[in-house]
This record gives structure tokens, C-alpha cells and sequence, in this order.
């Protein structure tokens, strides 16, 4: 009795701790509400503007899953380009999500498949580097604390496409109100803070200098979605050549 | 129902899904060489400088800084934010009303 009675309080202990985590993950993603919200609101009215229906701009976003993809789907949607070509674009233009999705692994080893794949799934931009930034600063990542900054990400990205495209019909450029600039600003304001909050400053202006000068080059040749796959992966090998 | 679209929809999905998963899970299972982890932690930076990169310095898959002459302005006071406040909601909103105030102007 008194073992079930003790074990039954370790769950509720647990529960509640479960809870608080979750809870701690959907604060923690409260920064990149406005940026998503103006970036989903922008997805909404081209969506929109190239002809896509309510139940298809939000089925994109439940599905895709992917600001800067979504963007040039929906513009290649209304060139009518081939469908295979359209799905080859959003592969190369999402496929940084494989490395940032193994740069997350390391704090997951002790998790099951299951709980692995339900982080997985809604991984992106935001979220990733969020939780890079919590990995950093605790050297661990709580497995319900990534659930609730995932959904709350992904909850946010869905209404704001949807209101998006309801003000598709009144405003028909999304650019009018710089809404297309939050992102770029929200980049800005992630790779401050990382750099603040990891490295040595020496190392990572090496590493970006590195980067940007990787895409610059790059784009000479090949499109800038696969320019920023050789980027993130030149940058980092510098970042492990050079010493502190 | 538009098949066209929504082809598109479900093959999307599956692509995107794809790379966000498969490391994570079989990742999380390997050990992982000590040069591969330091590799991994550098990621995140470098993936943000060349998106920011995107941003501000191309159109259209092309390097052009004219095409981004207003946009490279803005990204001034930005960044200046960024680094005096480190608070991410103001850098976005300092972003996008700098941007407007340009694109009004010009």
C-alpha cells in the first residue's frame, strides 16, 4: 500500500514536472511569436496572391511546415511548374533540417525512437536554434520542454498563415508593411544571442566570415538553397580546424 | 479539391519530413566521433550567416546588392539592437519598422 501510494506521487511529481517543463518550452518560444506570426501572415497573402485556396495555403502549412519553402511552392504552383520539380525545390530548400536535426541529437541519445521522431517532426528554423541555445546553456534539452516550444511554433505558423490569407483580399503585397523583413530580422537577432551566449567572439566571427563568404562563391554556381547547405557545412568544418 | 496542389502538398510534406527526422532518431543512437559533436555545435551560426546571407545579399538565386540596397540599411540598426538589447521581439519589430520607414521613403 504504502509502496503503490509512494509510487503513485513519484508519477504525480513526475506529471507536474512534465507540465512545468512543457509550460517552460512554450515561454521559451514566445520571442519568435511576432517574427513567425509577421512571416506567416506574409506566406498567407502570397498564397493568396497565387491563387491558393483557404484549405490549400493552411494545408501547406500543416504539412510543409516551411516558411521560405512555402514561399517558392506557392510561386511555382502559380507558374504551374511540374510537380516533381516543385517537391525537388522544397527538398533542397529544406534540407539544412538535416543537419540541424543532428546537431540536436546528441541530447536526445537517452530518448526512444518514438520521442525522437515526435521532436523531429516539427523541426525548424526557430525551434532549432532555440533549443541550440537552451543545449548550450544546460549541456541538456527536456524532452517535454522541446514539445512545447515545437507546438507552440507550429500552432503560431498555422493561424498566422490562415489570417494571412484572409488579409490576402484586402492587402494583395506583403511587402508594403516589411512583414517579408521580419524573418531576416529574426535571424539577426538569433545569431546575436548565439554568438553572446556560446563562443569564444574570435571563433564565431571566423566560422560566419566563413559562411557568408562560402555562399557568396557558391551562388556563383549552384542556387542559394544548396549554397546554404555548403555554407553550414564549410563554416563548421572551419570552426573545428581552427584552434580557440 | 485540386489534385495538382495538393501533390504537391503531400509530396512536400514527405520531403521536408524526411530530413528533420532521419538523424535525429538514428542519430541519437550512434556514438558520435568528438570532431563529428564540435562539428555539429558550429551548425547552428553557420546556418544562420548564410540564411541571413540570403537575405540580405541575393534576388532571385543571384548576388546583387543594389536589389538589397534598402534591406542592407535596415539590417544597420537591427543588428545594432540585437547587440545593445539582446531581446529578439524588439530586434523584429526594430527590423520591420526600419524597413518600412525605407520602402516609404524610397
Amino acid at each position: 500500500m504504502e509502496v503503490k501510494e509512494r509510487s503513485q506521487k513519484a508519477l504525480e511529481i513526475g506529471g507536474k514536472a512534465n507540465i512545468y517543463y512543457f509550460v517552460q518550452g512554450v515561454k521559451d518560444c514566445i520571442p519568435t511569436i511576432f517574427g513567425y506570426l509577421s512571416i506567416g501572415f506574409a506566406c498567407g497573402i502570397l498564397s493568396k496572391s497565387c491563387g491558393l485556396t483557404f484549405a490549400e495555403a493552411i494545408g501547406m502549412s500543416i504539412f510543409v511546415y516551411a516558411g521560405s519553402a512555402q514561399f517558392i511552392a506557392s510561386s511555382m504552383i502559380l507558374s504551374n511548374a511540374s510537380i516533381v520539380n516543385i517537391i525537388a525545390t522544397i527538398f533542397f530548400v529544406n534540407f539544412r533540417h538535416l543537419f540541424m536535426s543532428a546537431a540536436l541529437a546528441p541530447y536526445f541519445k537517452k530518448n526512444s525512437f518514438l520521442k525522437n521522431l515526435s521532436i523531429g517532426v516539427l523541426l525548424t528554423d526557430e525551434t532549432f536554434l532555440v533549443a541550440a541555445a537552451e543545449g548550450f546553456n544546460r549541456k541538456k534539452i527536456n524532452y517535454f520542454w522541446m514539445i512545447g516550444l515545437n507546438i507552440t511554433a507550429y500552432l503560431n505558423w498555422i493561424v498566422a498563415t490562415g489570417i494571412g490569407v484572409i488579409l490576402g483580399s484586402i492587402i494583395p503585397d506583403y511587402k508594403v508593411f516589411g512583414l517579408d523583413f521580419a524573418l531576416t530580422a529574426m535571424f539577426i537577432g538569433l545569431l546575436i544571442s548565439s554568438i553572446k551566449g556560446s563562443l569564444k567572439i574570435n571563433k564565431a566571427i571566423i566560422i560566419i566570415i566563413t559562411s557568408i563568404i562560402t555562399l557568396i562563391l557558391s551562388t556563383q554556381i549552384v542556387s542559394t538553397s544548396v549554397g546554404i547547405i555548403i555554407a553550414a557545412i564549410i563554416g563548421a568544418l572551419i570552426g573545428v580546424v581552427i584552434k580557440e | 479539391m485540386n489534385l495538382y496542389v495538393w501533390s504537391v502538398i503531400i509530396g512536400g510534406c514527405i520531403v521536408t519530413v524526411l530530413p528533420r527526422v532521419l538523424p535525429i532518431t538514428v542519430l541519437s543512437k550512434i556514438k558520435l566521433n568528438k570532431n563529428v559533436e564540435e562539428f555539429l555545435t558550429y551548425i547552428p551560426i553557420s546556418i544562420l550567416a548564410a540564411l541571413i546571407a540570403v537575405e540580405l545579399l541575393t534576388v532571385n538565386n543571384k548576388i546583387s546588392i543594389e536589389g538589397n540596397s534598402l534591406e542592407l540599411i535596415a539590417a544597420i540598426p537591427t543588428v545594432l539592437i540585437a547587440i545593445k538589447k539582446n531581446n529578439l521581439l524588439l530586434t523584429v519589430i526594430v527590423g520591420i519598422v526600419s524597413i518600412a520607414i525605407l520602402r516609404f521613403l524610397f
